[in-house]
Formats: structure tokens, C-alpha cells, sequence
């Protein structure tokens, strides 16, 4: 299966939306979030996961995150599924986090995602294609 | 009453620079939303996410903005 998703090559980020499900997939959360191939993780904002029944306070799982400012750890969860660029993933670990609210992006969406395809940037385009 | 579903467009030109809680969304194959009914927004982040358990099943969270040029990213 393949996938093609425009972004906007103009821009200083790549900004795509991921598509978050609750436990028993009743319930989704859609929010905007930069393309980061340099980030181990996705990451989603506190609020969010808790909104969707997921509990970041009461996680055992917690993650060393070397960020630009120094180092931080965050809650790992597990979400039923996700979504971003036409592709769906089962079952996957996401951090929780909030970025600073200037940044006009709710999370990050990193390799713990994109490392389950072939994928490949065309800036000339302005496309990302996903290939599972 | 039942608010109409509208293009996720059209809210993002009459509400600039501001963040959107939309619901009942739908998107296209490469998710991004194309319409909803929008029930709040602010040019603050974390209002919108408090006013995230008020509503059920489909919610979409938008900017309506752009980084500007002149703002380096690096997380």
C-alpha cells in the first residue's frame, strides 16, 4: 500500500495531522503536529491523552527524552491506534508532553511511527509518500 | 440547536491566528479535516484542550495561523 500527502514546502515546518483512538475506538482525537525525522518519538499533548481515557499520571513507563534545552522525562502510553499520512497503526507507545504553545503544533510525530514504512520526502513536490 | 457542518477552511479564514475545536469531522485519506462543526475557539492552546471533555466521539483540534517566517523550530 502506498500513500501520498501534500504538505506545504514553503513553510519552516512540515505539518501533517495525526489521528489519535481511545480504547475501545469510540472515540478520536485529530490534532496538528510537525513531521520531526529527528525525534526518537511521537509525542502528544498531556490533556489529550488523558481526554481519550489514557492515564500519562499513573504510567510506570517513563522515557529519557534529550531535548534541545537539556533533559526531560516524559510518561510513555500506549494507544490503541493512530493515524497520520493514510497509514494506521495498532498499539503504539507515544510520550506525553507539551510543546510550547507558540509553536502553533500540538505534538511531534517521530520515527516510532515513520520507521514502520518506506518513506520519502519530495520537497520539489511538496509530497510525503508512505510506502507499507 | 444542531450546528451545521461547514469547511474546515472557511473556519480557519473567519477565525485567524486563533486555535479550533471542531467535531463530527471528517478528512480526507491523508487525514486532514475538511469539514466540521465548530464548537470553540480561542487564541489560546490550552483553553481549547480544556474544553476538550465537554464533547464526545470526533474531535479535531486546528491552527488557524502560520509560523511565522522569521521563528526557527527545533524540539
Amino acid at each position: 500500500m502506498t500513500t501520498l500527502t501534500k504538505f506545504d514546502a514553503s513553510a519552516n515546518i512540515i505539518l501533517v495531522n495525526v489521528e489519535l483512538t481511545n480504547f475501545d475506538e469510540s472515540e478520536t482525537t485529530l490534532l496538528p503536529v510537525v513531521l520531526d525525522t529527528g525525534a526518537t518519538f511521537t509525542i502528544i499533548p498531556w490533556d489529550i491523552a488523558v481526554d481519550l481515557g489514557y492515564d500519562p499520571a499513573s504510567s510506570e513507563r517513563r522515557q529519557r527524552i534529550f531535548t534541545g534545552s537539556g533533559v526531560e522525562f516524559c510518561p510513555v502510553v500506549t494507544l490503541k491506534k493512530m493515524t497520520s499520512l493514510g497509514m494506521a497503526v495498532q498499539d503504539i507507545d507515544v510520550l506525553c508532553h507539551d510543546l510550547p504553545e507558540g509553536s502553533c503544533v500540538d505534538g511531534l510525530l517521530g520515527l516510532n511511527f515513520l520507521r514502520m514504512f518506506d518513506f520519502e520526502i519530495k520537497y520539489s513536490q511538496g509530497t510525503i509518500q508512505l510506502i507499507s | 440547536m444542531d450546528k451545521k457542518k461547514e469547511s474546515v477552511e472557511s473556519i480557519k479564514k473567519k477565525y485567524k491566528d486563533e486555535w479550533l475545536l471542531i467535531t463530527d469531522y471528517e478528512t480526507d485519506k491523508s487525514m486532514v479535516p475538511r469539514n466540521g462543526k465548530l464548537v470553540f475557539h480561542s487564541k489560546s492552546r490550552e483553553e481549547v484542550h480544556k474544553k476538550l471533555s465537554q464533547y464526545s466521539g470526533k474531535k479535531c483540534i486546528q491552527y488557524s495561523g502560520k509560523l511565522s517566517k522569521d521563528i526557527g523550530v527545533m524540539f
